[in-house]
């Protein structure tokens, strides 16, 4: 069950990096997306105010994410993933580690599992949705 | 200004005002827009696996290895805490794709989201088997991994543990702890001798035979000597025996006074301890390779029961020198004391492999082990049920064993650091001091 069956890269890469496109000079979407206690959680605002689209990526992939025997609580691994119009999900990387690379895995392969994500809404212009997706492990390892 | 020019004034600024709105420019092609978003769990859930009877290939299996190693399999994967074990009667049949197939569907049914199929050959006296685990998550019930063994048939239940090793390491990318030893005192017609026996419990076997008092076993790291306290010639010498090999029992320390409280470092190259040659009982330094003895602690207190943290950098041990015995660390050279515990009589500190957190044992009327961050914060009482001490912790800092008197006499238990799921381990003797060994290399 944790071997991984898509070929996923942990880490950054300079790749992704230097291919990411640059940030509008206007402010960015604030941080959204806060979590209490267990399951998942989102609030829009800002740049992206499609509450209902966020609780569907949520929901889908937590869905997909197998916390890994053994966790720790406090573990929490960041995966950044780029939303296409279509829902199609690409460049996932972890973009902060837990330190663990199997919790790391188990985290970035929700992420891949869960594509495709539904379309992005139409009342939205952009071309892509950058989601910074945090997995933190709350029990008892 | 009259009121004409007012509402000039306004109207131009209504227009102006709406001109943005009227001929606003298309909005910039946004790029992309980053957003946050959070889960929590809490699963912990453990992970349901099907263990089957192994399959017989080939040889006569007349020990009943196939059910038994299924069977002590299960069990190592239950004490772990990270398995719920669902095993089934009757083997699967050898060369059946489809029973196989069929089987895992029925399991897979039932919750189950892992299976394991041994198929075992017996050959003269040895015993080979090839362990299969499967994803039964998957629909098409996709192989996880294969791997081979081969052990003679005495290895029955170390061959079982190792497989079960495996397989939490596939699971957790950190093997098992079932292929460990426990060295303990026994109580024996009289003496108090020391004993080794399978982490379970199973084959203990003695390794002294001096009738006398024999205390306080630890493991070396390499699992090939137990270093304790005897009294064999009349005084508190320290020893060291190789329970695995012919070979004479050592002599680490026969000085004038005491010599106790023995603890390897984790290179196993050194071994901390306390003798009272100087006056007081102190912590000394052996190194094994050279004999040279090292002393760390100059106090006219008692100091004593040294033990390392994982990184061989600190020591954590006790004195009373601030009143009554209590914990302190140190770091390998003797510099840099601190206490960290408050209160009153603490003993047999144990540091965690994982190097977080210290058990030791307290007491208050009666004696319970407790546990504290290595830097001192969150003292916490981990067992009230009789009296219970010198804990020890399995290897991979999951599991601790004790002894206690709550079911009347010594036993050991083992429990998780929380100090949920108390239960015997050492079945049937009047045990204590247990002494956990790292994974047998």
């Amino acid at each position: 069950m944790m071997s991984p069956s898509l070929p996923v890269r942990i880490g950054p890469t300079t790749a992704s990096r230097e291919a990411a496109p640059p940030p509008p000079p206007t402010p960015l979407g604030r941080p959204t997306g806060v979590a209490q206690g267990t399951g998942a959680a989102a609030s829009a605002e800002g740049d992206f105010p499609f509450q209902w689209y966020l609780t569907a990526v949520q929901r889908k992939i937590y869905e997909q994410w197998t916390q890994p025997l053994g966790s720790t609580q406090g573990q929490k691994t960041v995966v950044v993933f780029e939303i296409a119009r279509n829902g199609e999900v690409g460049r996932a990387r972890v973009e902060k580690t837990s330190g663990d690379a199997t919790y790391d895995l188990a985290a970035l392969r929700a992420v891949t599992n869960a594509n495709p994500l539904p379309p992005l809404p139409e009342q939205f212009k952009g071309t892509m949705l950058r989601v910074h997706f945090g997995f933190e492990f709350t029990g008892r390892g | 200004m009259t009121i004409r020019r007012i509402l000039l004034v306004g109207l131009c600024l209504m227009v102006v005002g709406l001109v943005p709105v009227l001929t606003r420019p298309p909005a910039p092609r946004a790029q992309g827009v980053d957003v946050f978003l959070n889960v929590t769990g809490g699963g912990a859930k453990k992970l349901n696996i099907a263990i089957p009877e192994f399959t017989l290939m080939g040889g006569a299996d007349s020990a009943g290895a196939a059910k038994s190693l299924a069977n002590i399999i299960g069990a190592d994967l239950n004490f772990s805490g990270l398995f719920q074990v669902a095993s089934a009667t009757g083997p699967v049949p050898r060369n059946n794709p489809e029973a196989l197939r069929k089987l895992w569907s029925d399991f897979a049914a039932a919750g189950a989201h892992a299976g394991l199929h041994g198929l075992l050959t017996v050959r003269g006296d040895r015993l080979e088997v090839e362990a299969r685990l499967y994803d039964l998550t998957s629909p098409e019930q996709r192989p996880i991994a294969a791997k081979k063994f081969d052990l003679s048939s005495s290895q029955m239940r170390r061959l079982a543990h190792l497989i079960a090793d495996d397989v939490v390491l596939q699971f957790t990318g950190q093997p098992g702890i079932a292929d460990t030893k426990l060295a303990f005192t026994r109580a024996t017609g009289g003496a108090k001798e020391i004993y080794v026996a399978d982490y379970d419990g199973a084959s203990p076997a003695p390794v002294t035979r001096n009738g006398s008092v024999n205390l306080s076993p630890v493991w070396s790291p390499d699992v090939r000597s137990v270093a304790f306290t005897s009294f064999s010639r009349g005084y508190p010498d320290l020893y060291r025996a190789f329970p695995f090999e012919r070979r004479p029992e050592q002599v680490l320390a026969a000085f004038a006074g005491i010599n106790t409280s023995p603890a390897f470092s984790p290179d196993g190259q050194r071994v901390a301890l306390t003798l009272s040659k100087d006056g007081n009982p102190e912590i000394y330094v052996l190194t094994l390779g050279t004999g040279a003895f090292r002393r760390l602690t100059r106090h006219p207190a008692i100091d004593t029961e040294p033990n390392w943290a994982p990184d061989g950098r600190q020591l954590v041990f006790i004195s009373d020198r601030g009143g009554g015995p209590r914990l302190f660390v140190m770091d390998a050279e003797g510099g840099n004391l601190r206490q960290i515990t408050e209160g009153n009589h603490h003993t047999q500190p144990r540091w965690s492999p994982r190097g977080d957190v210290i058990a030791f044992t307290a007491r208050e009327g009666g004696f319970n082990i407790w546990a504290v961050n290595a830097d001192g914060t969150n003292a916490r009482r981990l067992t009230e049920t009789g009296d219970n001490q010198s804990a020890t912790w399995s290897p991979d800092g999951r599991h601790l064993a004790f002894q206690t008197s709550r079911l009347g006499g010594w036993q050991i238990f083992a429990m998780f650091p929380d100090g949920s799921q108390q239960a015997p381990l050492i079945r049937g003797g009047a045990d204590t001091s247990p002494s956990w060994s790292s994974r047998l290399p």
